[in-house]
């Protein structure tokens, strides 16, 4: 078990390094932040004075080696525009990357599930066809699209719901469910063929002949022998959330990890990029891990010994 | 580290719990929208509109402008020109600084060494370099040397806010920009990342207090949802919203539209380095294919002002000129005359910040005269490397520009865009390089007009950039915020009240 | 793929599985009426995108400054705009129309060249286990850590937007899906008889791969395409909201959106049709998606 563990977290160190190391010589590539920090007008001095105390004056190895050395120490240096912590700028962005995501899979589960095992109980039938329709609908559109047009309808013209901001519960309804709607799909499709897939074994069958109720058996045994797939998709898709959320985040100016992601992508603040990058990468290796131990403890008959997928 | 993370948690959670109730009943806070996060609240290191519009209102500048651009006195009460190069300041001795010390004329020394020094590495320190020393001559005398006669001097140190030399020294540069204090009329409270920065009003200020007690500015990325929040009364000040935009809330029950003309200017960068924009028949093609008034009247709601040069009425050193008109078939002519090398295909470049519709526009118009026109877009910091980065003959034919120096000079508009000595510049002629020189030294208010005057008359006949319109800036605002927007795009908040 | 499809079918039937011909006809025979709705959008579409020129009434990217924002039906200077004119006065239907192209085409290339990555992958991974295997395997680790959009806006920030490069950042980050089935395929298939009796007489990987691996995963890719097709068109429609989709004046659908959702409120069409077309378009292929994955999945039979 801890050695399944760790030989987890190590090819989950290298992918993270590997990715880190791409990142920051592609990122190194697209030029430095100097020439948006100037006014208009600066002179080439100037601008070269600049770029020297940004470091950007260096060899690029030079540079990745006192990168890598400052992360060996927790350190993920400084903000070129800010000029703060960059852990400070992620520790404050994070709660908020955490809210939406909770939302966001909130709902996703919360109504992907029961729609899902609901298509799967009633297949072939005029409701599942129903529920297909809504659970595509929502799958079929940009989210920056669905989002503009709820702040229209319910921000602007009911005044239900405030247009965008993070000061209160209410403004995170509208980004949750934009964000929610898209892995809705998922989710009710995993549980759909999980559920049919259970339904066609032969302990089901018997329950069945032997008169016991649908909805026993679906609490007994269904739920849980259709949890693996579901864990897998929640710990995939929920790894993609805490830093993939850029749209929903801009349009509601929503303060989370993929809004300043995409900001400092266009200002050229590598430390910013690379720490949510970096912040990704241990997500979805904490997710995954997690939905591995799950697994576990949702079937015992799984036991880790080096490949459970 | 796990337990800060833990103390935000909770704090939303607070937060979350205790919607925000609108209290309309009494006005207490202004809310602004701004278009992205303020960069820094230290105002020595970033100089750009969402960072100043905020850091404005906790300093004080050595001298400010009114409403109109006037030039006026601020923390410096007077000031006058010892010689050519020496100018003294009379320093108001009735401001104190947030934390109750006094503001002294080391305060003001200290302010514009810093930016100077080049270990502070300030990206706004070509606004000021000019400056070569600047010493304390007396209790309430400042003296600033420049290195050559420099008329834009005063237009310059408009932007200088001052410092508390004691806390900033003492806490460092890191502390100041989290926990900034200055002698303005709102004070600092919080700046929480990536969602607000609140500033408490100064009741102790020297000058005009605020009509709010607080302000909170927010960062909006999307100009729409600016728009929505407008509507919503989620904030009751936006900026930067485009022509299109300001339509949408015209006949809006809760907001409106409020509009003002700046300095900055949009324009074409033609490429004299590169065949086939080295061609002066062509440059001049192109300034003649141009319809400015249909841009204007068709996408700007008739705002904008058409540009004949790069400088405005409001500017030092302008004098009028008449520019090329709209003229198709001149322009098809001169591209007949220029011959097939015209016809090879231009890259014009543009960044997502400009107005796409003109670009399109603008390259229809180019397409309809017979040039080929590619638009080439990138984002706005590889923009910057290829417009001024490299040999002419590797930077794009046609660039889009929208250019202010913030200072209400000629001098910061022409010079780095035309001499061939400046990286901003794709234009190589002796000839204006001279006149620029001399007028950069000349503190001769006439004869300067003369020499930008006979500058201007190079650049118009050669072509060498193509002036658009003068851009008309749009604020979104609730109606029953009192406010109107400067030419230098200022959000003074102790200029702001209430209906 | 139908080339394939074809040549695969043809073969000698020494392998145990089914020929592609017979099951596709068998395919064909079971699509419930409402597909069919589907399946006609979906050509539709397709057709209009490879004869744009034959349907569009006007050209796309002639502009009037002042017709712009006009509503459906409306006539000016003699021409016609069905379905209104857009911010600069272009036609939005003839804009549609050629949309069509640039929408589709993106999706189509990406999904063929991300496929043809992850295909490759795959096969490689599982023909040839050790290193390659080692290799392939962390680099779809590395590639699922890190968040798909950021991977595409670090991408375009560096190679610049555009049609060519949308497509090239698309395949570069939508590979790992299609390695992942197509190596989990191809590992279960490795100790099949067929598979150690060529390798036992000395037939080159390349052949083996070709023809013993991957006609037999190519139902599981054929499902993933379709599904990803979906995706493409909705994550070019994201890109271009960010700035970094296909250029203009070449119009796609996503970029019509993202500049017509700031005129919603007073000119909806502009962004409203070419909003309903993707809508439909990416309905369409989920639909039959969901569809081929029900028929094609083992587990469902």
């Amino acid at each position: 078990m801890s050695r399944f563990i760790l030989k987890r977290l190590w090819q989950a160190f290298l992918a993270a390094l590997g990715a880190l190391t791409i990142l920051f010589f592609v990122q190194r590539l697209t030029g430095d932040p100097t020439l948006l920090l100037v006014p208009e007008g600066a002179t080439a001095e100037d601008i070269a004075t600049l770029r020297a105390s940004l470091g950007f004056d260096q060899p690029l190895y030079i540079q990745y080696l006192q990168y890598i050395k400052g992360l060996g120490t927790f350190d993920l240096g400084m903000s070129y525009v800010q000029g703060v912590p960059v852990w400070d700028i992620l520790m404050s962005r994070l709660p908020y990357t955490l809210w939406l995501t909770a939302g966001a899979m909130l709902l996703s589960i919360g109504a992907g599930l029961p729609i899902g095992v609901l298509m799967a109980l009633k297949r072939g039938t005029i409701l599942e066809r129903l529920l297909q329709g809504v659970v595509f609908t929502g799958q079929s559109m940009p989210t920056f699209f669905s989002g503009i047009l709820m702040i229209l309808l319910f921000a602007v013209h009911l005044q239900w719901l405030p247009s965008s901001g993070s000061d209160s519960v209410t403004s995170m309804l509208m980004p949750s469910v934009a964000l929610g709607l898209l892995t809705l799909a998922t989710f009710a499709r995993v549980a759909r063929t999980a559920v049919l897939d259970e339904l066609g074994k032969d302990y089901v069958r018997t329950a069945r002949a032997k008169g016991v109720p649908m909805k026993r058996i679906i609490w007994r045994h269904l739920a849980r022998n259709s949890a693996i797939p579901v864990i897998t998709v929640a710990a995939l898709e929920i790894s993609h959330l805490l830093a993939g959320a850029v749209i929903v985040e801009t349009l509601f100016a929503w303060p989370g990890l993929g809004q300043v992601a995409v900001q400092a992508i266009e200002a050229r603040d590598f430390p910013i990029v690379q720490a949510v990058v970096l912040f990704g990468a241990v997500a979805s290796v904490a997710c995954n891990l997690i939905a591995d131990l799950l697994y576990g403890l949702v079937d015992p008959r799984i036991r880790h010994t080096g490949g459970a997928q | 580290m796990p337990k800060r993370l833990g103390t935000h948690l909770t704090g939303m959670l607070c937060a979350l719990l205790l919607a925000s109730a609108p209290a309309w009943a009494a006005k207490d806070t202004v809310i602004i929208d701004l278009s992205n996060e303020t960069a820094t609240c230290d105002p020595h290191i970033q100089w750009n509109q969402n960072s100043y519009g905020v850091y404005r209102n906790i300093f004080d500048n050595l001298i400010t402008r009114d409403n109109h651009g006037t030039i006026i006195p601020a923390v410096a009460s007077s000031w006058k020109y010892l010689n050519d190069t020496q100018i003294e300041f009379t320093i108001r001795k009735d401001i104190t600084f947030h934390d109750g010390t006094p503001l002294t004329p080391e305060d003001v020394v200290y302010s514009i060494t810093r930016i100077t020094d080049k270990d502070t590495a300030s990206p706004q320190r070509s606004q000021f370099e000019a400056v070569s020393k600047a010493e304390v001559t007396g209790p309430d005398r400042v003296v600033f040397t420049t290195s050559k006669p420099y008329p834009p001097l005063l237009a310059q140190l408009v932007k200088l806010s001052i410092v508390p030399k004691a806390y900033v020294e003492r806490v460092g540069k890191e502390e100041f920009n989290k926990n900034p204090i200055g002698s303005g009329p709102y004070k600092f409270v919080e700046w929480q990342r990536g969602v607000h920065i609140l500033l408490q009003r100064n009741d102790n200020y020297w000058g005009n207090k605020g009509f709010f007690e607080k302000a909170e500015f927010r960062f909006v990325p999307d100009p729409s949802t600016r728009v929505a929040d407008l509507r919503t009364g989620k904030a009751d000040l936006a900026v930067d919203l485009n022509p299109d935009l300001s339509a949408t809330i015209k006949n809006d029950k809760v907001c409106e539209p409020r509009v003002t003309l700046t300095e900055r200017v949009a324009f074409l960068r033609t490429n004299n380095g590169r065949t086939p924009t080295s061609n002066k028949l062509v440059r001049q093609a192109i300034a003649y294919g141009i319809d400015k008034q249909g841009i204007i009247d068709g996408l700007m709601n008739g705002q904008d002002r058409i540009a004949d040069t790069m400088l405005t009425k409001e500017m030092a050193g302008y004098s009028e000129m008449a520019g090329y008109p709209y003229d198709p078939d001149k322009a098809r002519k001169l591209i007949a005359e220029a011959g097939d090398a015209a016809r090879e295909e231009l890259i014009f470049a543009t960044a997502p910040s400009y107005d796409q519709r003109i670009v399109q526009a603008v390259q229809q118009m180019l397409t309809d005269i017979g040039l080929k026109v590619r638009i080439e877009m990138m984002d706005q910091a590889s923009f910057l490397k290829a417009v001024q980065q490299g040999d002419l003959s590797e930077r794009p034919h046609i660039s889009f520009g929208r250019w202010s120096c913030a200072c209400m000079d000629a001098d910061g508009v022409v010079y780095p865009l035309l001499h061939s000595s400046s990286a901003w510049s794709q234009t190589r002629n002796a000839t204006l390089d001279g006149l620029l020189d001399e007028a950069r030294i000349c503190l001769d208010p006439a004869k300067r007009v003369e020499l930008y005057a006979g500058a201007d008359k190079i650049i118009l006949d050669e072509a060498y950039i193509l002036p658009l319109y003068q851009v008309a800036y749009i604020y979104g605002a609730n109606k029953n915020l009192i406010w109107s927007p400067t030419p230098d795009e200022s959000l003074f908040l102790n200029r702001m009240s209430w209906k | 793929m139908s080339s394939s499809m074809s040549r695969s079918g043809g073969q000698e039937s020494l392998r145990p599985r089914p020929t592609l011909a017979s099951a596709m006809r068998k395919t064909v025979g079971s699509i419930p009426g409402y597909l069919w709705i589907f399946i006609a959008i979906l050509l539709g579409f397709t057709v209009m995108a490879l004869f744009a020129p034959l349907f569009a009434p006007n050209d796309p990217a002639t502009q009037n400054l002042l017709g712009r924002m006009k509503a459906p039906g409306s006539v000016i200077r003699g021409v016609t705009y069905l379905l209104g004119s857009d911010e600069l006065g272009r036609d939005v239907l003839s804009r549609i129309i050629y949309g069509a192209r640039a929408s589709m085409c993106v999706a189509v290339l990406s999904v063929c060249l991300s496929g043809v990555i992850g295909i490759l992958a795959g096969l490689l991974a599982a023909y040839y286990r050790g290193w390659v295997e080692t290799v392939v395997m962390r680099l779809v680790d590395m590639m699922l850590s890190i968040p798909a959009l950021l991977f595409a806006v670090i991408t375009v920030a560096v190679i610049g937007p555009g049609f060519i490069n949308v497509i090239l950042v698309l395949g570069l980050t939508r590979w790992t899906r299609y390695a992942r089935v197509v190596y989990g395929q191809a590992l279960s298939l490795m100790p099949q008889p067929y598979v150690r009796y060529a390798r036992f007489v000395g037939t080159p990987a390349l052949t083996i791969m070709c023809r013993h691996l991957l006609p037999n995963v190519f139902g599981q890719v054929v499902v993933v395409a379709t599904l990803e097709f979906g995706s493409m068109v909705l994550f070019e429609a994201g890109l271009s909201f960010l700035g970094l989709g296909v250029q203009p004046p070449t119009p796609s659908w996503g970029a019509m959106m993202n500049v017509g959702r700031h005129y919603l409120d007073t000119a909806w069409w502009i962004a409203g049709f070419p909003g309903l077309c993707l809508f439909l378009l990416v309905l369409s292929v989920n639909i039959i998606g969901d569809h081929l994955r029900d028929r094609l999945d083992p587990r469902l039979r």
